[in-house]
């Protein structure tokens, strides 16, 4: 944790000078969450405006997109075959996850410009407007993602979710996955300040090729061959595996694991070898 | 107190690497009152935020003794979106000290009467300068990091400074970076000169001052 913190950090308001710098791996926790909670307040801020009007974008936002999808496949019926006797479940479960990924790694692009003038404090690391930021996207992310669950639970006659188990395993991998891209993301742009441009340059491809509005595992050989790059895909289909009965996915559990590790990976490795050019005001 | 043991720093520029400090070992006392000088890009900035903690040495190990300020400076640690009320919460926070506590301190240093519920956007340097303050003399540390910042203020607000650490050079040290020769004979008894990496330390400031005019002059 923090070895480097000030001894007595603890001891706020207390004016004796303290003599023994010993810093207990307790005390350094206690630092950090409430670092966490101070930029997570700050953060709820500029997230949602300053009232409550931005937590129901964050509703409409994917309402929209569903709507948008069904009305496509009401034009173009049969031209892509979908999985089970509901489309709506098939678009939704895909076009969630999509949206729950995209936004911890997307709004994690400006997590420390943002933040920047509070690197200023010592004890805020610039990990810590990282970790904030993408824990109250992901919280935000999980409460939509609750949301939209319970309506589809409600509209659909049968059970929507068959396997549990399998789905939170699956929404596990597809957070851990979007943390690593978020680090990533949160650090190169910081560094590499275009990087805030050309990240959602991969939106749309990224969007099309997960497999959100056709099954992955009808498509041709040159197509899967394609498909099978994108890391999201396979947490869309592995949510899928959990959703119904007997689905076949294109999925390989390990892939999105991976790649979230290597992009943690090398977030977090910047931001060490870097700590000079991203703590520079 | 902040003892040096062994300290270095460099880091890397365009065509190689800037020594900031060469291996060095020394002690900040308890209360003592700290001019540091050097020519710009000497590192005067780099070696405070080695002080504060904010960046790690090359080599060595740095202790604090008691609590020290983020360095004063001007970009400041205020957000720009958040007003000056916000700004003090956020402090108040992340070191662990009850709002109420601190609030009608900082309010009474800052004077900045409506302005308090503005967002920094809007703030004149001098106002930036007055809650910064404000909010790190509440917080009461054992020793002030202060880069260059007293300057941007008027006469009332560098008097009001002055009695501060006058009022308190018992318990609290004070570091300050500054160009300023008035300044620093005000608010310094003692000075350290930083030039090619080496930080030397005299017991008298008009010396100081003198041994860094004639590495300007060099």
């Amino acid at each position: 944790m923090r070895s480097d913190q000030h001894p007595g950090d603890d001891f706020p308001g207390d004016l004796r000078p303290r003599q023994q710098p010993e810093i207990s791996f307790a005390a350094a926790l206690r630092t950090s969450v409430r670092v966490w909670q101070a930029i997570v307040l700050r953060e709820t801020r500029s997230r949602f405006g300053r009232n409550a009007l931005g937590f129901l974008w964050a509703l409409i936002e994917p309402a929209i997109f569903i709507c948008l999808f069904i009305l496509v496949r009401i034009l173009i019926r049969e031209k892509f075959p979908a999985f089970g006797e509901n489309a709506v479940l098939f678009f939704a479960s895909g076009i969630i996850l999509y949206r729950y990924y995209s936004a911890i790694a997307g709004r994690s692009l400006s997590a420390i410009s943002a933040n920047q003038a509070l690197l200023t404090y010592p004890i805020v690391r610039p990990a810590d407007v990282i970790i904030a930021r993408a824990a109250l996207e992901t919280f935000t992310m999980l409460l939509v993602t609750v949301i939209f669950w319970i309506i589809l639970t409600l509209i659909e006659e049968q059970r929507v979710i068959f396997h549990p188990v399998t789905f939170m395993i699956a929404m596990a991998a597809t957070t851990f996955l979007a943390w690593g891209v978020g680090v990533f993301n949160a650090v190169f742009a910081r560094l590499v300040p275009t990087w805030q441009r050309i990240y959602p340059l991969f939106g749309l491809p990224l969007l099309i090729s997960s497999g959100i509005f056709y099954l992955p595992i009808s498509m041709s050989e040159e197509i899967k061959n394609l498909l099978v790059w994108n890391p999201i895909l396979h947490c869309v289909e592995w949510v899928r595996v959990g959703i119904y009965l007997d689905y076949v996915p294109l999925l390989d559990r390990p892939y999105p694991i991976i790649f979230g590790a290597i992009a943690l990976t090398l977030g977090l490795g910047m931001e060490n070898l870097f700590r000079r050019e991203i703590l520079r005001q | 107190m902040i003892t040096f043991d062994n300290v270095s720093k460099c880091y890397p520029v365009k065509g190689g690497r800037r020594t900031i400090l060469k291996p060095f070992t020394g002690v900040f006392e308890t209360g003592a009152r700290i001019g540091i000088v050097g020519r710009n890009g000497a590192g005067k900035s780099t070696l405070m935020r080695l002080l504060s903690g904010a960046e790690k040495p090359d080599t060595g190990h740095i202790t604090r003794y008691g609590r020290v300020s983020w360095p004063l400076g001007f970009s400041g640690g205020l957000h720009r979106a958040l007003t000056g009320r916000e700004n003090i919460r956020f402090v108040s926070r992340i070191y662990g000290v009850p709002f109420k506590e601190i609030y009608p301190a900082v309010e009474n240093f800052a004077d900045l009467g409506s302005y308090m519920d503005e967002q920094i956007r809007v703030y004149s340097s001098g106002m930036k300068a007055r809650l910064a303050f404000g909010i790190s003399m509440a917080l009461e540390f054992d020793c002030y990091l202060i880069d260059e910042v007293i300057a941007v203020g008027d006469a009332k607000f560098k008097r009001r400074c002055a009695e501060i650490f006058e009022e308190r050079r018992k318990y609290a040290s004070l570091i300050l970076v500054s160009h300023s020769d008035n300044l620093l004979k005000r608010f310094c008894d003692i000075g350290g000169v930083l030039h090619n990496g080496h930080l030397q330390f005299y017991q008298d400031l008009d010396e100081t001052l003198r041994v860094y005019q004639d590495i300007i002059e060099q």
